[in-house]
């Protein structure tokens, strides 16, 4: 494995020590094999001369030692990637953005601290999965509901704090966090919001202090590790209604946004009601050119009669604008057998954990309006770069997160070892990148090997934004240890590695 | 790859089983037990993603449940628990299945070989 940039063997051995002192003999890692799980086996680096490989790993069990090992870090000046749960594939996995970076490992923190049933929140540490968090919830007969992403198996924390998305009327979920303890980069403890009162009774009931909100600086960056966050759940619902909403032909996704636009906006649909191509298709499966169509996944949380009429309405809605669309749905109540629902699509808008076993792909995720013709001419405009590269666009999922834009999902397969055929996904998804760029289009999040393309189109006024992140970055870290390239954000001494 | 690493006591399997008695092998088998229900079966229970892979493998020849199988070998589950074997299973971290974490799964999947 690499050394740390920078560091001798003989650096690297009293690093170790230091951190073996700090957080005990069994906690860090540095062998071959100890590291493997520390790298992206689905990324199309890997095993190549560009991979970012770890040269060690941590993995301290409290705030205290979380501090203790940023210190020493500080000191060597190395480069630390963070690992919650370590499951972003898809988006880079548990590795990092620089070779030779130490992953700081958080599983072992993995307290579900406090679940208030009656104010429905909880206050977790960075290893509590959505799995270990539903059921902590099931076991002890709380009536409470948590949103959660596709694959359960991901941390709470890190998946909320990189603007993950679940399925329910949480989905947009980084809207319902609430407090946080953060260790910064030079290893002092702070806490945000109501949290910074000593002994302050509202952290997880109001976001704020006085002053700005900036929960969301630690969101997507390099400026602290979290170390507790709080989280609102939803109280169970009286009854959940999960719809599907059908329609031929791909073009059709034209009216079915526009018709739901009103619906999301006038609070009648209120989760993350997401548009799955189907029947799904993927590279190498199918003619690209099947006209295939939509399932639009919609769920109702309430009362009996209240869901039912709105899924009324909303049958009533479609079929005026789209004679054809076809319906489906299924009605749970109380006393809910939540168990029974198997392997069922309606797990997810119910917040049920499950996991998936499709890893090797490489996602790009975009924002949009909430439009129409927006998703449709994204989809053209995908497939006729995709076609530049010899490749075709399958479209995937597009997320209503909130009734005032959407998030497209977009991911291109991998094939593990075929070092041609990843090296031509990768220029297709910059070339994704910089033409919908061009088209004032943004990405809501990417993969490690394309940040810095993804950074760069947020060019306005000489690239300020970034410039700003950046000098944040050198205030907060002034030795540019945590994270270095993490979104395209880097500190001053290596600011020559961006790509 | 430094196989002590993986066994704890650097025993081979067999040897294990004699050396600890059947009352620590059960404890061990249970153990095994709740770690592969904690970190396996999300996708190894019947109809779960890997089932349904492993399914299409053996056509029937083989079980497709891991937990159901006889005839694996230490040396494969470990190459899997611990390297990149396939795309779709990444291996485990110390901090999620510990050495001794495996060492008891390995028991319990190998509970029923002849
Ligand atoms: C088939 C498939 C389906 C997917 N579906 C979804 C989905 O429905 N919704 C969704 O949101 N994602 C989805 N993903 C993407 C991804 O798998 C999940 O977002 C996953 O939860 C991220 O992994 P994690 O929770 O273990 O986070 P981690 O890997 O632990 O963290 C993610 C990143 O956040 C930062 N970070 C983590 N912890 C901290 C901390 N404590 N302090 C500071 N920074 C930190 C690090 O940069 C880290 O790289 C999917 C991926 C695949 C392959
Ligand atoms: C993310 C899903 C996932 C998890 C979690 C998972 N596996 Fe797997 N596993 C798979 C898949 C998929 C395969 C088949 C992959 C292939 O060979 O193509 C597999 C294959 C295996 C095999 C080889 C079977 C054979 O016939 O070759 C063993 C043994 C195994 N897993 C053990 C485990 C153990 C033990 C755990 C828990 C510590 C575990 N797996 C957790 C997905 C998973």
């Amino acid at each position: 494995m690499p050394l740390p940039p920078g560091l001798t063997e003989s650096d690297f051995s009293d690093l170790l020590a230091e951190f073996r002192q700090a957080v005990g003999s069994g906690y860090v890692y540095s062998s071959d094999e100890h590291l493997q799980g520390y790298r992206d086996g689905v990324s199309p680096l890997y095993q190549t001369d560009q991979e970012p490989v770890p040269s060690a790993a941590v993995a301290p069990a409290n705030v205290e030692e979380v501090q203790q090992v940023i210190q020493i870090a500080n000191r060597y000046r190395v480069p630390f990637w963070v690992n919650s749960t370590g499951k972003n594939f898809g988006y880079g996995g548990p590795a990092g953005v620089v070779n030779g970076t130490v992953n700081l490992d958080l599983k072992r923190m993995n307290r579900i601290l406090e679940v208030n049933e009656a104010n429905a929140y909880a206050l977790v540490e960075p290893g509590v999965s959505f799995f270990e968090m539903y059921r902590y919830l099931r076991e002890r007969n709380i009536k409470l509901w948590l949103d959660v992403p596709s694959p359960g198996w991901g941390s709470i924390i890190g998946n909320t704090i990189e603007y993950g998305l679940g399925y329910t009327d949480q989905g947009q979920r980084v809207n319902f966090l609430c407090g946080m303890e953060v260790v910064l980069p030079n290893g002092e403890v702070m806490r945000t919001g109501q949290g910074a009162i000593p002994g302050g009774v509202s952290w997880q009931h109001y976001r704020r202090s006085i002053g700005p909100r900036i929960d969301e600086l630690f969101c997507q960056t390099n400026y602290g590790v979290v170390t507790k966050m709080g989280i609102w759940l939803r109280p169970e619902p009286p009854a959940y209604l999960a719809c599907s909403i059908m329609t031929d032909r791909n073009e059709k996704i034209i009216p079915l946004i526009d018709t739901m636009r009103p619906l999301r906006l006038g609070g009648i649909i209120n989760n993350n009601a997401t548009l799955y191509r189907f029947p799904f298709v993927q590279e190498g499966e199918e003619n690209p050119d099947n006209p295939g169509g939509w399932n639009n996944r919609v769920a109702f949380y309430g009362l009996e009669g209240v869901v039912k009429q709105h899924w009324e309405h909303v049958q009533d809605a479609y079929n005026d604008a789209m004679p054809g669309t076809t319906f489906a749905s299924n009605l749970y109540t109380t006393p809910y057998d939540l168990d029974s629902l198997g392997r069922s699509p309606d797990r997810l808008m119910a917040g049920i954990p499950s996991l998936g076993s499709s890893l090797h792909k490489t996602y790009f995720s975009m924002a949009l309006p909430f439009d129409g013709q927006a998703a449709w001419d994204l989809i053209l405009l995908l497939d006729e770069a995709s076609k530049r590269h010899g490749r075709r666009y399958f479209g995937m999922a597009h997320h209503v997160e909130t009734p005032h834009e959407m998030v497209t999902t977009s991911s291109a397969l991998l094939r593990p070892g075929d070092d041609e055929y990843n090296q031509t996904t990768m220029r297709m998804i910059r070339d994704w990148i910089v033409s919908t760029g061009e088209k004032g289009l943004g990405p809501y999040r990417v993969s490690t090997p394309y940040m810095d393309d993804a950074m760069a189109q947020f060019s306005f006024n000489n690239h300020r934004l970034l410039r700003f992140y950046e000098e944040l970055k050198d205030v907060i870290d002034p030795n540019g240890i945590m994270a270095p390239g993490k979104n395209g954000i880097w500190p001053r001494h290596m600011r020559e590695n961006r790509a | 790859m430094n196989r002590t690493l993986i066994l704890r006591t650097g025993l081979p399997f067999a040897l294990l089983l004699l050396a600890n008695g059947a009352a620590a092998q059960d404890e061990l088998i249970e153990r095994g037990r709740t770690v592969y229900a904690d970190w396996c079966a999300i996708c190894h229970a019947p109809g779960e993603g890997a089932t349904r892979i492993l399914e299409e493998r053996y056509q029937g020849a083989l079980p497709a449940v891991v937990d159901q199988r006889t005839d694996l070998a230490e040396e494969l589950i470990v190459a899997r628990v611990r390297t990149w074997v396939a795309p779709q299973m990444p291996p485990f971290r110390q901090s999620e299945v510990s050495d001794a974490d495996l060492e008891a799964v390995i028991a319990y999947l190998k509970r029923n070989d002849e």
